[in-house]
């Protein structure tokens, strides 16, 4: 074990150990360590490789801001990339790889681009990949993709589960650290509904990375104890390892928990990660504050650290990032690190301070512990190879020395971290008093405390975050009285940042993640690219996995110096979400493989399934395709034998899926009338009639029956497409266009269960199933007769309809019955030799009797163009008929509906072909129409087609051809134009 | 002569998995055997459909998205002029009797078999509806008696809050449309089995 973990508890469990592999390997921490606290224990430096100069990179931070310490995490199917070690909770067998390095970490080919660095300035990409500009897909795109990018995602699928779910509450808190912790504490204790959320698996914040008391007690204590309170409180819920990512209109935001990942796998019915959407009437953001790395010379060598990151790990983790570990800082926070370093029993062999006064307090402590103190002084850079070994620091009198160190911890000062503050379009204003971005334009009901505004002692975030609380609280109608708040020592907060070191040759990065240097910033100044948003476009600083977050302040400051103004008059960048990323698998939720999307099964679905039927989806429903015997392997055979069975014999189909809409009202008829195209008042009861109706436009909307049932009670039969459409589409006109006619609609799809019984013999098997509950012959029930009656006690309707053109009869049962009543018809019409049959017979005995559906139907066609204008009535008014008349909707050559069949009978016709004359070249001037609709007719015994062709049943005896340039190579075949109905087209068996 | 198909009427959760997890964190409860009316009036008889439910079955329809129920009928509110009446085991006599009972006052349409209705009850039900629908349950908002019509993955369903069990523990009545039974009941036991889901057949 390496000497950086150092004596004492911090907030890990010395007495366990867990053990895990980095680049395979094998080391050890403690519960309760990160992989990177874990890492730097074992006195592991190099942790991953720059992005573009393929630089060795170490650790930074402490935090979700991390931009070097991205690591492969997991692996096979389980893998993920850049995951940030400072972030990862230490589980017993984790398995982490560094990542952008080859062919290993130590030895890196990619670091020979550091020797082309001055190719790889700003705006590198617009200046070197111009020209040709056809080898940017080809050569430059795919090179760049290779030699940049981050980590590999895994390539199997997912084995976790993700969940979605939702909160409310009075108030959300944004932040578990001492701000808070104090605004959930006043507002739950009022008995408000909170949520508190922290991206930490420990809250606290600051409070376990830094030394504070609180009430005379160690301040994590204090941290743990307030959220134990809050845990047991009943309307709080604590959420620790959850992220709030964004902040979205109407008061929502979205939130991810990692349930699981801080374990080895998720245990049963464990999800992976929950993504929260939390809606809440007041939100606290106590998000804190991120600390500013300092541009020098080599400020990106491993070894170089944040202070508070430094201290985090001294405090809460007992480690320190180096033996001996010198603090480079702008203010009086660095020098917190240093005194904790030092408290610890590191060796900190300077304090470099550059300004040249501090506060007296501060000057004595230090004196207390006998340290090296350099006021006014800078570190120009830090020396050593893969690990810093010194720093060269200028000292007050311009004087160069060179330090031995380990590690630096550099303090730049603090940004608060504003970033929830702007996602619905609130923008950061600068502080002169902090020389920081502070959140402006909040959104409603959202109110910053504590670091998270600038306020960076930790009484005022105490202070803020309860009367943050309690307002909450009191807006929401609880009564919430002040309260003692705890007593802490005041701290110095003060600080002066420099935006710059000068004096070092060595490459200083300004945006570590994403290599841009001081030189690259500017460059984009001397070009011209003066705002912060063209900055980071043409330099790619503030980009990557971090967005900046360490980076950006710096960088917009830099281009300020550069240009001569203050950061306040560059402005900032808006932050969008998420704040930190999010997987997609979290987006996704529970909707994937089987559960993509909801599925409605049919009545007869079981049933289906255990005759051997094979089943496809259409819209929502899934629906039996066909009902193959054993042996048969050829869909063609099945579908020749169905349709066979139900023309000479009888078949059986579940039709319940077509829409059914019950209408009542003394206004009924006229309604109808109104809603559809043809005359619907005059349909006697006990009748069914075939309807069409119009969109207002005066297209085709849909098909359906209508039957009549009493003087004021309609049922309605729509496409199963547009069963929701088409009572929409009726809500309107009833509620709106026609308020004063007695109408009620409901929606009874569901309710019922129907079957289609079709063929010559479905009166045969009929008549003994019904038995004496009704008369089905054909003088008793004539073709388009309907009837309600009552089978074995129980509501049923039949209908005499029929969509294959044979006798037929729809029976309707309710829902629960669908599966006994399909099994009674296939029982009773076993000696008949009844089929079942499926949308592959349905379709192709629809397509030999010309009916149109939904590719006939398909939004630009008339009622003309189907042959059915002559349903059009010119008696009454009904929604649509006004604009079907426009010219171009009754021009006579528009396409209108066809058959056709191939000029040579084994030739099989693709629907989507286009119709062009014989010897005509295939282009738009030519195009005459195309095919909707194709089958294999069983009783043609060849290919037909249903379509739209100009001139449309003009032409009927006409050879014309079928030009399909994209179905499987170009087929062009000659087709003669038919009659649409090629089966009985008397309409004869309908009847019998 | 065949088999009574009226004999052997098909649960909408037939054939579905009937447990997930451990424990008992949901327990659901198919509610089969209902019946279900959807009551519309018709033009200005509203008040009158109103005072008649009122005297014959003790129950004012709400004007509003909640229920009320007196002995084995229960009268939720759809919308304008629209209610959904609930008995415990009528079935298709319901819609009949209610229509007689209103006369040419409302145009009364069966459900009984429109729905799949499950009673979702124990000490995690809260949790598992945030999980599947996108409104606050709490009891501070949704009270006992509400009636939520909302979305619960991709399907719509209305959600009923019922009076806590005896022990204290929640209780809601989901409804989806009879042919979605199976992917919602998917939905609800994955989200439950962290908790531990099994379904009863009463």
């Amino acid at each position: 074990m390496s000497q950086n973990r150092l004596s004492g508890e911090g907030a890990i469990l010395r007495d366990r150990v867990v053990s895990f592999t980095f680049d395979g390997k094998r080391y050890r921490g403690h519960p309760g360590d990160t992989l990177a606290s874990a890492l730097l224990a074992a006195g592991v430096r190099v942790v991953g490789r720059s992005f573009k100069y393929h630089r060795p990179r170490g650790i930074l931070t402490a935090g979700s801001e991390e931009p070097n310490a991205l690591v492969e995490l997991r692996t096979g199917a389980r893998r993920e990339p850049n995951t940030r070690a400072t972030v990862v909770e230490l589980f017993d067998g984790l398995e982490a790889h560094s990542q952008n390095r080859w062919p290993s970490l130590g030895f890196d080919v990619g670091a020979i681009n550091s020797l082309f660095s001055p190719v790889f300035i700003a705006g590198f990409y617009y200046k070197t990949f111009m020209w040709p500009a056809a080898f940017w897909e080809r050569v430059y795109e795919p090179a760049i993709r290779r030699a940049a990018g981050l980590g590999r995602a895994g390539i199997g699928a997912d084995p976790d589960r993700y969940e979605k779910v939702h909160a409310f509450c009075d108030l959300l808190v944004v932040g578990a650290g001492p701000a808070g912790l104090a605004a959930a504490l006043a507002a739950g204790r009022a008995g408000a509904r909170v949520v508190l959320c922290d991206e930490d698996f420990l809250p606290g914040g600051r409070l376990n990375g830094d030394r504070h008391e609180i009430d005379g007690r160690d301040g994590a204590l204090w941290a743990r104890d307030a959220a134990d309170e809050l845990a047991s409180l009943p309307e709080v819920r604590v959420m620790t390892r959850t992220t709030v990512f964004g902040a979205y209109d109407g008061n929502t935001f979205g939130a991810l928990e990692r349930v699981t990942d801080h374990l080895r796998e998720p245990g049963a019915h464990q999800p992976r990660q929950r993504l929260w959407k939390i809606v809440a009437r007041q939100t606290v953001l106590a998000s804190g504050a991120l600390e500013r790395p300092i541009v020098f010379g080599g400020n990106d060598r491993p070894g170089v650290m944040l202070a508070s990151a430094v201290r985090t790990y001294v405090n809460r983790f007992r480690v320190t990032p180096g033996q001996r570990t010198a603090v480079f800082t702008t203010g009086d926070d660095g020098w917190k690190t240093a005194f904790d370093l030092v408290d610890s029993h590191v060796e900190v062999p300077a304090v470099v301070d550059a300004r040249r006064e501090i506060p007296a307090a501060l000057e004595n402590e230090a004196r207390r512990r006998g340290m090296r103190v350099m006021l006014g002084a800078q570190v120009l850079d830090t020396r050593g190879g893969r690990g810093v070994r010194g720093i060269g620091v200028r000292d007050e009198s311009g004087r160069r020395i060179y330090i031995a160190t380990d590690a630096l911890a550099m303090a730049g000062g603090w940004n608060p971290n504003t970033a929830l503050s702007t996602h619905l379009g609130g923008r950061p204003c600068w502080s002169d008093a902090i020389q920081a971005y502070v959140p402006a334009g909040l959104p409603a009901g959202m109110i910053a405390v504590g670091a998270a505004a600038g306020d960076f002692s930790l009484g005022a975030a105490l202070r803020a975050g309860a009367e943050a609380g309690r307002n909450a609280a009191e807006s929401a109608g609880f009564a919430a009285p002040a309260e003692r708040l705890p007593r802490v020592a005041d701290e110095s907060v003060g600080g002066k940042p420099l935006w710059l070191v000068a004096g070092s040759r060595r490459k200083a990065f300004v945006d570590a993640q994403h290599d841009v240097t001081t030189e690259d910033v500017a460059i984009a100044a001397r070009e011209g690219f003066h705002s912060a948003e063209l900055l980071k476009r043409y330099t790619t600083l503030g980009m990557g996995t971090d967005q900046g977050k360490t980076s950006a302040l710096n960088g917009h400051a830099l281009v300020a110096t550069l240009t001569g103004r203050s950061p306040a008059d560059l402005g900032t960048i808006a932050s969008r979400p998420p704040y930190t990323p999010v997987a997609i698998g979290a987006l996704a939720g529970t909707h994937r493989g089987l559960h993509f999307r909801p599925v409605r099964l049919t009545p007869s679905h079981g049933w289906a399934e255990s005759r051997g039927a094979t089943f496809v989806d259409l819209g929502e429903w899934r629906r039996a395709k066909a009902f193959p015997l054993a042996g048969e392997r050829d869909w063609k055979r099945t579908l020749v034998r169905e349709v066979r069975g139900v023309r000479n014999g009888v078949g059986v189909c579940d039709v319940s899926t077509l829409g059914k809409i019950d209408v009542q009202g003394s206004d009924a008829a006229t309604f109808l009338d109104r809603v559809y195209a043809n005359v619907i008042s005059s349909l006697p009861v006990g009748k069914t009639r075939y309807g069409i109706m119009l969109r207002e436009d005066g297209i085709v909307f849909d098909d359906g029956t209508v039957a009549r049932f009493g003087s004021s009670h309609f049922v309605l039969s729509t496409t199963s497409a547009h069963a929701v459409r088409v009572l929409q589409h009726l809500e309107h006109a009833r509620q709106v266009l026609w308020p004063e006619l007695d109408v009620q609609l409901a929606p009874i799809t569901e309710q019922w269960a129907q079957f289609a019984v079709a063929g010559p013999r479905s009166r045969a098997l009929l008549e003994p199933l019904l038995g004496g509950a009704i008369d089905v012959s054909n003088a008793a029930f004539p073709y388009l007769a309907c009837a309600q009656f009552r089978w074995h006690g129980r509501p049923a309707r039949l209908f005499r309809i029929s969509f294959s053109g044979e006798l037929a009869y729809e029976l309707a049962v309710p829902a629960r019955y669908g599966d006994a009543a399909v099994r009674a018809i296939i029982a009773a019409g076993e000696p008949l030799g009844v089929v079942p049959y499926g949308m592959e017979t349905l379709g192709t005995m629809r397509i030999e009797k010309g009916h149109v559906a939904g590719a006939e139907l398909n939004g630009t066609t008339s009622a003309h163009d189907l042959g059915l204008g002559r349903m059009m009535s010119a008696q009454k008014d009904y929604i649509g008929r006004i604009l079907a008349g426009r010219a171009g909707l009754v021009a006579p050559d528009r396409p209108a509906l066809v058959g056709v069949k191939p000029a040579q009978p084994g030739v099989r016709l693709t629907a989507g072909a286009h119709f062009l004359r014989i010897g005509a070249q295939p282009s738009l001037a030519n195009d005459e129409g195309f095919i909707s609709s194709v089958a294999f007719s069983p009783t043609q015994g060849h290919w037909i087609g249903l379509g739209f062709l100009k001139g449309g049943p003009a032409r009927v005896g006409e050879r014309i051809r079928a030009h399909d340039p994209i179905s499987g190579g170009e087929i062009d075949i000659e087709v003669e134009v038919t009659n649409p109905v090629f089966y009985d087209p008397d309409g004869k068996r309908l009847r019998s | 002569m065949h088999t009574d198909p009226t004999s052997l009427a098909q649960s909408a959760y037939a054939g579905l998995p009937a447990a997930a997890g451990h424990g008992s964190g949901v327990v659901a409860t198919e509610r089969d055997g209902l019946g279900i009316a959807r009551i519309e009036t018709r033009g200005g008889q509203t008040a009158a459909v109103v005072e008649l439910l009122r005297g014959k079955l003790g129950i004012v329809p709400p004007n509003a998205s909640r229920y009320v129920r007196c002995g084995d009928v229960a009268i939720g509110g759809l919308g304008p002029n629209t209610w959904i009446a609930v008995h415990e085991s009528a079935g298709y006599s319901f819609a009949e009797s209610l229509q007689a009972l209103i006369g040419h006052g409302a145009s009364v349409v069966d459900q009984s078999d429109a729905y799949a209705v499950l009673r979702l009850a124990g000490p995690k039900v809260r949790e598992t509806l945030a999980k599947l629908v996108p409104i606050d349950v709490h009891p501070r908002t949704f009270h006992a008696g509400a009636i939520a019509q909302t979305v619960c993955g991709y399907l719509g369903v209305m959600l009923w809050r019922l009076e806590d069990g005896a022990q204290g523990d929640p209780a809601f009545e989901i409804w989806g449309g009879r042919s979605f039974a199976a992917s919602l009941h998917e939905a609800i036991r994955h989200s439950a089995a962290e908790f531990g889901y099994a379904r009863q057949t009463p």
